[in-house]
């Protein structure tokens, strides 16, 4: 199976010295979801934000579907997608403008665009907002009008820092349907949570991150062992 | 009252410590966030300098003419523009919006404690350039009528913002009330404020032609200043009250200091009594028609981030009108040139030799300053705030990216320096090459400086706002860009005229 996005040694170095990640490696395969977990702090929002090339980092590498987000920043961020923790579409935009500016951007033609858009505005039940400025959405919306800008390209690497954070359930359920549907069309996503029933359920594979380590990864069984990723997570957490 | 006055200092501190960004300056361990707030204070420092420097010479010119008597007045004025168009610029968003207001709201603090401590904080600014003017005003008015004589002025000068002030945001608030219910709210308001700004500039033209009545010989100008101090007197009492005050008058100096004082006094309980609503209104999108909810037709990136870059710049009024207050002037400029006689004015300037055989090429840089004074570059970066991490993670080639940030600048630039250029090429009979320079120089001279203003803002961006304002005038790059474009222009007029 294709490696949808591989990290390599990831170093990232605040100024001031803090080591936020440190020596980092993993990998993911298109159809897995990802779930990255760790306490507050311990260097996921840093790794997401340099995968989506938002951050530069100091050491290692990493590549997405095959190429690497230095040197092919642009071809790297054509296959991927990102949601940050904080959505911020553009104040001054309707929801239906800002999705065609990722639309543009993303290089979709019309019809995929407007078939996408009314799928998946129907699905999050944001088909009414899309013609508000996104300066008068609550949080959840602005987060269902991201989450529908991301998917409208269909990407084959979809990276989630926190989201299902401000999402009503009915929301919840659907994203979680829809990572499942993109991963069996051979995408690939990577997402962190601190909602550890999310990850035990829907992931196929886990890392725990500590102070910028990965000090566990697999299943979500292989790693339990029998115990809930809440039992184990808290044990690793202790430990540090 | 105890308690509000701890809630206003407290607040007001919080205020007072992101001037200048001296708490990043204090407490943050990012160096380069360090060097830039140390630029940005050198910048400032610089600036003061400049602009206790030119204070000093208008005195010094004004005593040399044998016109002390009108320095009060004369630096009333400009203190009382100055304030004026800082707190209009700054607008009711200074006092009613903000990202920490909803913050603020929620905790246990009197509304009326968030507007002093807003208002102090803005005085606070004021009175330092009230100082930076005023005392080199204040020296020179000292040597010829009595160091007491110079201490009065500089107090006197240091009430005068407040009145200016409390007025510019009595008005922006009440347009912004009018405002909150109509669609395109930042297009009208900049509408409003462009008309308010020719209204100022047209007064002060009018002042000036006023006094001009052919050559400028030292008679000639101290009735011509004459005739401006009783038409300013009579137009704005305050600066007759600084004259009064500075000679010794102490009821003028009560007088100054009660209306100044209660004037603020009457825009804090104003702004208190409505801060709930207005927090609220200016805390909510604009109540935009609603837009379709379809998605449009495929664009290139170019025109989709060209289309973005307009309506982030027709979205805000601050952006508006400051990027646009060069191309204003030259346009009033123009306008004027047209309607009125102009042998008057070109008169003296034609007299002196060396104006008169370079006055093609001397319109040239007044129209290439003026044409430096807009730029929509240094500040487009900046603008992006919260929302450039979004656009970073996009596939958004650097070229399309900035070039559509230039793009922005020439569509606004171009037309109106061609327009300006070719009709005041008409109206001078100019010749078609002279013509020709009057519109290509200026408009490949805001070609360059909005490359230099995007290169300076990618240098220093500043995405951490809270208000649109402190993108938009107060960042690096636009002090920087700003003082470049003046001051090219004025180096090279300078250098020809005198070499």
């Amino acid at each position: 199976m294709e490696t949808m996005l591989e990290i390599q040694n990831l170093t990232k170095v605040y100024p001031g010295g803090k080591r936020a990640v440190d020596g980092l490696s993993l990998a993911v395969r298109a159809g897995e979801i990802y779930g990255f977990i760790g306490h507050n702090g311990a260097g996921k929002s840093t790794t997401i934000r340099a995968v989506c090339g938002v951050m530069d980092f100091d050491g290692g590498s990493i590549r997405v579907a095959g190429c690497d987000v230095r040197a092919q920043a642009l071809e790297a961020k054509r296959r991927m997608a990102y949601l940050p923790d904080t959505p911020e579409p553009y104040p001054f935009m309707t929801g239906a403008q800002f999705i065609s500016l990722t639309a543009d951007l993303y290089g979709v033609g019309e019809r995929e665009r407007s078939a996408r858009t009314q799928r998946y505005a129907a699905l999050f039940g944001m088909e009414q907002s899309l013609g508000e400025l996104t300066g008068a959405y609550s949080h959840g919306m602005r987060q269902k009008l991201m989450l529908i800008a991301a998917l409208v390209h269909q990407p084959s690497l979809l990276v989630l820092d926190e989201p299902f954070v401000g999402l009503d359930p009915e929301a919840s359920f659907h994203l979680k349907e829809v990572m499942r549907e993109l991963c069996a069309q051979g995408s690939a996503i990577f997402f962190s949570t601190h909602v550890l029933e999310v990850a035990q359920k829907l992931c196929s594979r886990v890392g725990i991150l500590r102070d910028g380590r990965l000090i566990a990864e697999g299943t979500p069984e292989e790693i339990g062992n029998g115990r809930s990723l809440e039992d184990v997570f808290m044990e690793e957490t202790r430990e540090g | 009252m105890m308690t509000r006055i701890r809630e206003t200092a407290l607040l007001l501190r919080i205020q007072l410590c992101r001037l200048g960004g001296i708490n990043s300056l204090l407490h943050g361990h990012d160096p380069r966030q360090k060097r830039r707030a140390l630029g940005t204070l050198a910048l400032c420092l610089m600036l003061v300098l400049m602009a206790s420097g030119y204070s000093l010479m208008l005195a010094m010119m004004l005593a040399d003419l044998g016109a002390v008597g009108m320095i009060p007045q004369a630096f009333t004025l400009a203190l009382t523009a100055l304030a004026f168009m800082t707190a209009m610029f700054k607008g009711p968003e200074m006092l009613f919006g903000g990202s920490d207001t909803p913050a603020l709201r929620a905790m246990p603090v009197a509304p009326g404690s968030i507007v002093a401590s807003r208002l102090l904080a803005l005085l606070a600014t004021e009175l330092v350039f009230s100082l930076l003017i005023g005392v080199p005003a204040g020296a020179v008015y000292g040597l010829h009528m009595g160091a007491a004589g110079g201490v009065r002025l500089v107090l006197a000068l240091c009430l005068v913002p407040a009145l200016p002030m409390a007025a510019a945001l009595a008005l922006g608030t009440l347009l912004a009330r009018l405002t909150l219910r109509m669609r395109h709210r930042a297009l009208l308001t900049a509408v409003l404020n462009v008309a308010l700004f020719v209204a100022i500039m047209a007064l002060c033209g009018a002042l000036t032609a006023a006094g001009v009545q052919g050559r400028l010989t030292q008679s000639v100008m101290l009735a011509m200043m004459g005739r401006l101090d009783r038409l300013l007197t009579g137009l704005y009492p305050p600066a007759d009250w600084t004259a009064q005050a500075a000679a010794g008058n102490g009821g003028a100096l009560v007088l100054l200091a009660a209306v100044s004082l209660g004037a603020l006094a009457l825009l804090t309980l104003a702004a208190t009594a409505c801060f709930a609503r207005l927090a609220d209104a200016l805390g909510m999108a604009a109540p935009a028609a609603r837009g379709s909810t379809q998605t449009g037709r495929p664009r290139s990136p170019l025109r989709a981030l060209y289309g973005k870059e307009v309506r982030r710049f027709t979205s805000s009024s601050i952006y508006m009108m400051n990027a646009s207050a060069g191309l204003l002037i030259y346009a009033m400029a123009t306008a004027a040139a047209c309607l009125t006689d102009l042998q008057p004015v070109l008169a003296p300037l034609l007299a002196v030799p060396v104006v008169r055989s370079r006055l093609p090429g001397l319109l040239t840089l007044a129209a290439m300053l003026l044409a430096g004074m807009t730029s929509t570059t240094s500040s487009s970066i900046s603008m992006e705030g919260r929302q450039m991490e979004t656009l970073h993670a996009m596939p958004v080639r650097r070229r399309d990216w900035l070039g559509a940030k230039l793009l922005l600048q020439m569509t606004l630039s171009a037309p109106v320096l061609a327009l300006c250029g070719g009709v005041l090429a008409l109206r001078l009979g100019l010749s078609a090459a002279q013509g020709a320079m009057l519109i290509l120089a200026p408009a490949a001279y805001s070609l360059v400086m909005g490359i230099v203003g995007l290169a300076l803002n990618l240098r220093f961006p500043r995405f951490d706002w809270e208000r649109e304002v402190e993108a938009v005038k107060n960042g690096l790059s636009v002090l920087l860009t700003i003082l470049i474009g003046m001051l090219v222009p004025l180096g090279i007029g300078a250098a020809w005229l005198l070499l």
